[in-house]
């Protein structure tokens, strides 16, 4: 059998079929000669839409204020600088610096971040059913929380800037992952303990690929919330900590 | 954790252990434990002998640490003992109430093919399907299994042991029902004597049927199989089971077994060689059944529960939701939820709708929640925050996949170890059908 019958057979093939199901993953999409088939090129290209509409798409500011959150910017200034300029979004700029400084809460147990980060359609998809959720665990534990803080084109590092101007106890940012060609709405929460200028990549966890198809947003608010608990109790985070969930 | 399998078959009765521990991902790992028990099946007439087999597990138990979840199997003739329930219960008393009994032919395919590692092997060999015989003293059961799935199984009224003759003097000292019926199949004179000649050609018979799957004589197949089954299209041929054990038979000889399961074992894999087909012999071979149903007659539950339980819940009453809504539950209880949308007004409606249903009298006092999604943090958080007031204990289970009650089996129970260092639950279902 040529090479080019063996992968032509999997199209219709039942396990094949079976495997496709269980994920979004483009296998057995089978060609034509050297190039997909039509259907196929004509997913892909619905798929890039969807993907480009969630990364340039921005989370209507409405949204924003109906949850309560203080809303402040990175340095980034628009859309482009964001996609281009990775340091850019790991600071506030200078207004949204004061703008903390006045309206944030300082010295709480946690800090809850959000953001559109590389998916508006992650955020508003998610958050909406994880905050208050997250926030109510915490809440139960006795924890002081902080006035929760959107911030607009972050990236992750952020975390680590607001610690150093609000220096909460821990801190968790929930921002929408780049989007995959079927997979447009997916967001990760990371998590820390002391954030702060001094603080690496390796200082924190993650629990991502949030979203209905895969850990559902309500599920992940409380392991969010319980990682939260567990990080303040034993006073650190990173690498050498182990949660169920990684 | 310590899990017990315990298989009480037609020649046989063996036992193993094997410790299981759970990694990171619900990863479940198992070693066996210590020596199998490996022993004849004491009968008088078709009555199992309850105090010697009693003995002799204790016996064999003495060795090993205490079980926490366990599971035994009557297979083959076993099943058919007038005291198989009498044996069963005192075995359930011996070992607080571990056992679940386990009658079904299908089931004690699924078993032996997990256990003799050929579902693994076919997961390993995508798109070649791996036929498995799990060959004993009554019966041989079979599987068709593709891609790492059980696809198909069937069950032969044929073994080693349908002539039992003295290792000594050859002469045949009990024939079965379904040997006559062989004899007469084959044309042959009644056996009386057991000579090698005799026996190789009983063996080569017994074997051709055994491989010819479509061309069994009816009254020797138990169940048929569901689909139309060629051993040609099978690329892989596996053997498990006491005969596959006698391939190397000890210092006796072929004769010391008081069976043909020597030269059956020889003409199965000869004439499965002559198909060209990859044969492959379980490693654990005779301890198949046991082993397997020790290590796969559980669930271990995902890694997002919520428990207020602190203690082992053993034979816990398992209803599906919406008829536990609607009756009077037990003190302990357990619901099945197998279609919980996973948005939070859905849950929170679910919660509220159990919170009301608790808030009646009489409330069952602990109430365990399995979900199929991975929901559990949240539901439990929901209903604590609903039902908290009515000082039920309450645990949620996610990622336990439980096929759904069917009319005229007995009703389900389940048994839940919590892993102590994990945070998650080890979750035996009782009257299991399916894995």
């Amino acid at each position: 059998m040529s090479s080019n019958n063996f992968f032509k057979d999997l199209t219709g093939n039942k396990f094949v079929d079976e495997l496709k199901k269980t994920t979004p993953c483009r296998i057995g999409i089978g060609h034509a000669g050297g190039r997909y088939t039509t259907k196929a090129q004509l997913k892909f290209r619905e798929d890039l839409a969807v993907s480009k509409d969630a990364v340039h798409r921005d989370v209507p500011a409405q949204l924003v204020s109906s949850m309560g959150l203080l809303s402040v910017q990175s340095r980034v200034r628009n859309r482009a600088e964001y996609l281009m300029n990775t340091t850019a979004g790991r600071f506030l700029n200078e207004e949204s610096v004061t703008t903390l400084k006045a309206e944030g809460t300082p010295n709480a147990d946690v800090q809850l971040l959000v953001s559109d980060g590389l998916s508006s359609e992650a955020f508003e998809r998610n958050v909406p059913e994880m905050l208050p959720l997250v926030t109510a665990r915490l809440k139960e534990a006795g924890l002081t929380l902080a006035v929760p803080i959107f911030i607009r084109w972050a990236r992750v590092a952020v975390i680590d800037h607001v610690g150093e101007i609000l220096k909460p106890k821990t801190s968790l940012i929930l921002l929408g992952e780049r989007p995959g060609l079927g997979v447009s709405d997916s967001l990760s929460g990371y998590f820390e303990y002391m954030p702060g200028a001094s603080r690496l990549e390796s200082d924190r966890n993650v629990l991502s690929n949030i979203h209905r198809r895969g850990v559902p947003p309500t599920e992940a608010a409380l392991m969010l919330a319980e990682a939260l608990i567990k990080i303040l109790d034993i006073k650190m985070s990173g690498m050498t900590v182990r949660f169920d969930f990684v | 954790m310590i899990a017990f399998g315990i298989d009480i078959g037609t020649t046989t009765l063996r036992a193993s252990a094997v410790e299981i521990t759970v990694g990171p991902f619900g990863k479940k790992e198992y070693c066996p434990l210590g020596e199998p028990l490996c022993q004849f099946t004491p009968y008088e007439g078709a009555t199992l002998k309850e105090m010697e087999i009693l003995e002799a597990l204790k016996e064999w138990s003495r060795e090993m640490p205490t079980p926490d979840i366990g599971t035994l199997l009557f297979t083959g003739e076993a099943q058919r003992a007038p005291n198989a329930a009498s044996l069963g219960e005192k075995l359930t008393e011996e070992w607080r109430g571990l056992f679940s009994a386990q009658l079904d032919p299908e089931l004690e395919t699924r078993v032996a093919a997990f256990g003799s590692g050929a579902v693994a092997l076919s997961a390993q060999r995508l798109g070649n399907p791996v036929l498995h015989f799990d060959v004993g003293g009554g019966t041989t059961n079979m599987a068709w299994i593709e891609n790492g799935e059980i696809k198909d199984t069937a069950c032969l009224d044929l073994g080693a042991r349908k002539w039992i003759f003295d290792p000594q003097t050859h002469r045949v000292v009990r024939k079965t029902r379904q040997a006559a019926a062989i004899e007469l199949l084959l044309n042959l004179p009644a056996v009386e004597e057991v000579d090698e000649a005799t026996a190789e050609s009983l063996a080569s018979a017994i074997a051709g049927w055994i491989l010819d799957l479509g061309g069994v004589p009816n009254e020797l197949v138990v169940v048929p199989w569901k689909g139309p089954r060629k051993i040609a299209d099978a690329a892989v041929l596996s053997f498990s089971g006491g005969v596959v054990d006698c391939l190397a038979p000890g210092a006796g000889g072929n004769f010391s077994y008081g069976d043909i399961g020597p030269w059956l074992a020889k003409a199965l894999v000869a004439q499965g060689r002559a198909l060209k087909k990859e044969i492959h012999l379980s490693k654990e071979q005779g301890r198949a059944t046991a082993f397997g149903v020790s290590a796969y007659g559980f669930q271990v539950s995902g890694n997002s529960i919520f428990s207020q339980l602190t203690e082992r819940l053993v034979n816990v009453p398992l209803y599906e939701a919406e008829a536990a809504l609607a009756t009077t539950l037990p003190a302990t209880a357990a619901i099945r939820v197998a279609h919980a949308t996973p948005d939070l007004t859905s849950l929170t409606a679910l919660a509220e709708t159990w919170a009301a249903k608790l808030s009646q009298k009489p409330s069952p006092r602990v109430l365990v929640f399995v979900f199929e999604k991975n929901l559990a943090k949240t539901f439990g958080f929901l209903l604590q925050k609903a039902a908290g007031a009515t000082g039920v204990k309450f645990a949620v289970l996610d990622e336990i996949s439980l096929p759904a009650a069917e009319p005229g089996l007995p009703a389900r129970t389940l048994d839940l170890v919590a892993a102590p260092e994990q945070g998650r639950f080890l979750v035996t279902v009782k009257s299991l059908r399916r894995f």
